[in-house]
């Protein structure tokens, strides 16, 4: 497998001087091609900033991300918008989506924005693979939460992007929906060959991937791969005890 | 020590405002150029009433009585002459011997004589010879007032005019026009220029010059001659001995020929003048007033809106408030309370503002050599109270809808997480209220102009402009409702266009209808107005030079340069014209003043070209027998008047001829404005050609062709206060005095456009303030800041269309309703200039752009992170 994505020495603090924050601490990691990582922690563990800074949302105080060889922490804001555009999909925890457009305008939106048409054959393979295709011409508000969250996972999976950024995916939702886009996330990885990175507290959302990694104060704390439910379970509890 | 304060509200007000100056600024800044308005109108208004006050105490000063000739039943001679055509001032005068028999009625100090006509300073300036005036003011020509008691001319350098070749010069013409003493300087008064030196220059009251006008003044004699009143004075000043009895003397003057002589009392004529220029003032003074109640209007439109905006920005701050324990009154009173401060920062910048506007205004008039009456500028302490008030209640009222629902927010509001968006209420009742108030508004309209409503009291004019207010109300309330089937109207194009982004924009705009019709609505104001005068000027010019094209047939016209400033055309013209061989065809047409049944009448005389030259219509008789020696011709007009037939006999008394009669032998209407109302054929009657001086001149050439114009130019060029215009210089001088009005209606109603900006800066910013988690997962999933700042101005380019059309539409619409409306009074030419219209709307698009800027620029540097973060 190859490496799709790593961080070198990645730091970000906040504020300033005798105020300031660690939230990473020179974190070193790579993600595999065709892999779903999770990303866990507690609350302040720095998941979500290191989530951030690997997508291109936040830019780390030092250190570099590479994207395929590419470093992403020296291009400008032009350049990391067409990247986040062109090479990443991402699904947040609410408010994934524009009120104003339909499923189907959400879903081709990354595309409509750069412009460039939408590979039909693919949205249709994606479509039919969160179970949407009676929902497509509804506006958000007519949907349910994991509807919702699917059309999001589907949006995010639109222009075959290199990496799907997921933040939370399933935080708002009940346990059922929640199994339903999970099992979605995991068998897109194996089916349609996609690349996940998803920040989760939750051991049960984290047990769907293949890799689970730790993060405590800024810093990693443990690297498992294919770990079970209670195996995470039993990680996070060791963590809490130091 | 923990602070404690008594006014923990109070507090918070204060401290938002210091926080926020830019909001402040954006919220009253509809305010204070509202407020601004009203105080520099109040202020340009007072000063000139003072310093006209002071002009016309200034023209009587020191005089008692005033003796003028009786000019009664004279302007009924004037009737349907259309105020063109012969001399004004050719009008009847005293006998100079009056003055010595004056002089010698007991009480009375001293008398003298007063000359006034035409003169028109004349410069060379690289062999082009040049018209001297102060702008558009007249040209006049006076005589030097001998009387050591005559107050009005003071000389500030030089001596007095002493013979025929000597003159004084007003001092602002001096000093515009760089004259001194012992400059030669020419001078066309009568026929013919002639050459005078400048022995002294003088200064007039406190002014320089009355009404900017230019002034020689000649010695008396001089001046009698000059300005065609030999023997004679346009008026005679007297001034009584102290302790003499003002009624008395002045019975005593008036019993020298109590028919043809008027003797008034000067201090109460002083009154009298300055009365009716006030009240050209005061209208002037509305004029101001309403803009300046359009621009309040329209902001308060955007008060109310900037501070929904402001209000839901602080929603959380608000709540958190609540959730302490603070209740919805203290809420409302806090939001209050920051208006109330707003609104008398704004109101007191705005003062100062329309102060600056008010020098501004003057010394702009000055510039233009308008040559108002010089004197300080005036505020009086009612207008700047009156101003504020206005300002201050406008805002506060405004903020008392957006104070209340700020009231009424949640106190859970400040723990949850969410912006909320306005709920949705039903937009029919507004329909059906709209269009209840509109139909109303068109049966007024329409009762008019199809005679089927006639409202008591009221002109049809009036109930024109009633109807269309109306209308203007009820659309007002309708366009929340018909903003979304408008803003469909954009969908499919802007999609084509714009793509996404398009159909964001769209989509935007119809989340919240209300909003983007109130903020629409500030524009259509700006734009009705705009438009409407628009579409009256374009017709009252289509119909100016339909008129011109239909009635004149020759190919060119002489006529003075400027109505009031020359006396006419020197005979010497069409001979040299004649004379070209390109000439085929040339009219003359001339006037003089003669008596008519004991009443001063113009008698005009025309060549007998002039029926191939100017469109007539015959009426009755034929033109043949209006060739015979004792025919007369009579216009239409008053032959219908007088009820004169074909036939009759018309005894005129013609000056140093006495009585000759005529018979009617013609009856037609001119269609150009006619010269008089009489007309004898020119070449039958000699008394018209001594000394004569021609009033209009038409002809026609072989071809028209550049020799042939630089021909003509040549032999008028020599005639100084004379042009001479192709059918094209005719409707272009008619369109350009339209032109100018227009421009100045312009003027005022781009203030309301500019305060209607500030309404789509602030419902942008709102807008964009409403959407900070969209705008924040576009630009997370790979939106350029450039394409979130198109997004905003397609956005903004929707309300702006949206009420530049609505305002566009009303425009014409009540412009073609006062036309129809004024098809009585002979206006039937309605025209719609499509490119007048189109760069309107296109001003109102680039304006909408301009003022999304702010917005936009907000919107695409919105962190993302904040955006979509919930932790």
């Amino acid at each position: 497998m190859n490496k799709i994505i790593s961080s070198k020495n990645l730091t970000k603090t906040y504020g300033e001087k005798e105020t300031s924050v660690i939230a990473l601490n020179e974190i070193n990691i790579e993600f595999e091609e065709n892999q779903f990582t999770a990303i866990m922690g507690p609350s302040g563990s720095g998941k979500s900033t290191l989530l951030h800074c690997l997508a291109g949302l936040d830019r780390p105080t030092s250190g570099q991300i590479f994207l395929k060889g590419t470093d992403i922490s020296t291009l400008n804001d032009k350049q990391l918008t067409k990247m986040r555009r062109d090479s990443f999909g991402f699904i947040f925890q609410a408010f994934n989506l524009i009120p104003t457009l339909t499923a189907e305008e959400n879903i081709s939106l990354p595309a409509s924005i750069s412009g460039k048409k939408p590979d039909q054959e693919w949205i249709k393979e994606v479509v039919k693979a969160v179970d949407i295709g009676d929902r497509l011409t509804h506006r958000p508000n007519e949907l349910s939460g994991g509807q919702q969250q699917r059309v999001a996972a589907a949006r995010a999976m639109a222009t075959k992007p290199e990496v799907i950024f997921a933040d939370e995916p399933s935080g708002n939702l009940d346990s059922k929906s929640s199994k339903e886009l999970l099992t979605f996330m995991k068998s897109v990885v194996e089916t349609l060959s996609q690349t996940i990175i998803m920040v989760t507290h939750d051991p049960f959302a984290a047990s769907f991937a293949e890799r689970v990694v730790m993060l405590k104060d800024g810093k990693i704390a443990s690297d498992l791969l294919k770990p079970s439910h209670e195996a995470i379970i039993a990680e996070i509890a060791s963590l809490s005890e130091v | 020590m923990f602070g404690f304060t008594k006014r923990p509200l109070l507090l918070i007000a204060w401290k938002n405002l210091k926080t926020y100056p830019v909001r402040i600024f954006l919220t009253t800044s509809s305010v204070i150029l509202g407020v601004a308005v009203i105080i520099a109108s109040s202020i340009f208004a007072e000063s000139n009433k003072n310093a006209f006050d002071n002009l016309f105490s200034g023209i009587y000063e020191g005089i008692d009585l005033v003796v003028q000739p009786v000019q009664e039943g004279f302007a009924e001679g004037f009737e349907g002459n259309g105020g063109q055509g012969p001399i004004s001032f050719d009008i009847k005068k005293i006998s100079d011997s009056r003055i010595k028999e004056i002089q010698q009625i007991v009480g009375v100090k001293d008398a003298w004589g007063e000359v006034l006509g035409f003169a028109q300073f004349i410069k060379v300036v690289d062999g082009e010879t040049v018209l001297i005036s102060n702008g558009f003011a007249p040209t006049f020509g006076g005589a030097w007032d001998t009387s050591p008691f005559a107050p009005q001319w003071r000389l500030t350098v030089g001596n007095p005019p002493t013979n025929t070749k000597e003159v004084v010069m007003d001092a602002v013409t001096a000093k515009n026009h760089d004259f001194t003493v012992g400059d030669k300087v020419t001078i066309l008064a009568g026929a013919t220029p002639a050459t005078f030196t400048i022995v002294g220059i003088a200064e007039f009251a406190n002014v320089g010059t009355p009404g900017g006008a230019s002034f020689a003044l000649f010695e008396f004699r001089t001046a009698q001659k000059l300005l065609d009143s030999i023997g004679e004075v346009d008026l005679i000043n007297v001034v009584i001995e102290n302790n003499a009895d003002i009624e008395i003397v002045r019975n005593l003057i008036s019993a020298l020929d109590v028919e043809n002589l008027n003797v008034i009392n000067a201090q109460e004529a002083a009154a009298e003048q300055a009365n009716s220029i006030k009240q050209g003032l005061d209208f002037f003074n509305t004029i101001l007033n309403v803009f300046a109640g359009i621009a309040i209007f329209v902001g308060a439109f955007i008060i109310q809106n900037t501070f929904r905006i402001i209000l839901l920005q602080r929603t959380k701050e608000l709540s958190l408030l609540r959730a302490l324990g603070t209740s919805k009154r203290q809420i409302y009173r806090l939001v209050i309370s920051e208006s109330l401060f707003m609104s008398i920062v704004g109101s007191g910048l705005g003062v100062g503002l329309g102060i600056g506007l008010a020098v501004a205004v003057k010394e702009g008039l000055k510039y233009f050599e308008f040559g108002l009456p010089d004197g300080p500028l005036v505020l009086t302490p009612s207008a700047a109270i009156t101003g504020i008030a206005i300002g201050i209640t406008v805002t506060v009222l405004s903020s008392i809808l957006p104070a209340r629902k700020a009231s009424q927010v949640s106190p859970l509001e400040a723990i949850r997480d969410s912006i909320s968006t306005p709920k949705r209420k039903s937009l029919l009742l507004r329909l059906l209220l709209g269009s209840m108030v509109s139909l109303f508004g068109f049966v007024t309209l329409f009762g008019v102009l199809y005679e089927f409503l006639d409202l008591p009291n009221l002109t049809s004019l009036q109930q024109v402009g009633l109807g269309a207010a109306v209308i203007f109300i009820g659309i007002s309330i309708i366009t929340p409702s018909i903003t979304k089937p408008f803003v469909l109207l954009f969908d499919k194009v802007y999609k084509l266009l714009f793509g996404i982004l398009g159909k964001l924009a769209t989509e935007n705009s119809k989340r919240t209808p209300r909003r983007t019709a109130s903020t629409a609505s500030a524009l259509m104001i700006g734009l009705t107005l705009i438009s409407l005068a628009n579409v009256i000027t374009t017709s009252f010019k289509a119909q100016a030079t339909e008129l011109v094209e239909e009635v004149v047939l020759a190919d060119y016209q002489v006529s003075a340069a400027q109505v009031f400033s020359s006396p006419g055309i020197p005979t010497g013209l069409s001979e040299e014209l004649l004379a070209l061989d390109e000439v085929t065809k040339l009219s003359r047409s001339r006037a003089t003043i003669v008596g008519f049944e004991d009443r001063p009448l113009i008698l005009g005389a025309v060549d007998e070209t002039v029926f191939d030259l100017i469109k007539t219509e015959d009426i009755a008789g034929s033109k043949e027998a209006f060739l015979k020696q004792d025919a007369i011709g009579v216009l239409k007009q008053k032959a219908e008047r007088d009820n004169i037939q074909i036939g009759d006999q018309i005894t005129l008394t013609i000056p140093e001829k006495g009585d000759q009669t005529f018979t009617v032998s013609y009856i037609f209407d001119w269609s150009t404005p006619p010269p008089a109302e009489f007309f004898l054929l020119l070449n039958n009657h000699d008394f018209f050609t001594n000394d004569s001086l021609d009033t209009e001149i038409y002809f026609n050439v072989v071809e028209k062709s550049e020799t042939v114009d630089k021909l003509i130019n040549e032999i008028v060029d020599k005639y100084p206060g004379v042009a001479v215009r192709d059918q094209d210089g005719l409707v272009e001088e008619a369109n350009n005095q339209i032109q100018q009005l227009l421009n100045v209606i312009y003027g005022f109603l781009s203030i309301s456009i500019f305060v209607a900006l500030f309404g789509i800066t602030n419902t942008l910013s709102l807008s964009v303030y409403e959407r900070t988690r969209e705008i924040g997962l576009m630009r997370a999933i790979g939106t350029y800041r450039k394409q979130i700042r198109r997004m905003i101005f397609i956005e903004s380019s929707i309300i702006s269309i949206f009420g530049a059309f609505l305002g566009t539409s009303l425009g014409i619409f009540f412009a073609w309703s006062l036309i129809q409306a004024l098809a009585d009074e002979g206006f039937s030419v309605f025209r719609v200039s499509l490119s007048q219209t189109i760069l309107w709307i296109a001003i109102a698009i680039v304006a909408g752009v301009i003022a999304a800027i702010l917005p936009a620029i907000k919107a695409s540097r919105q962190n993302i992170l904040e955006a979509i973060s919930y932790e």
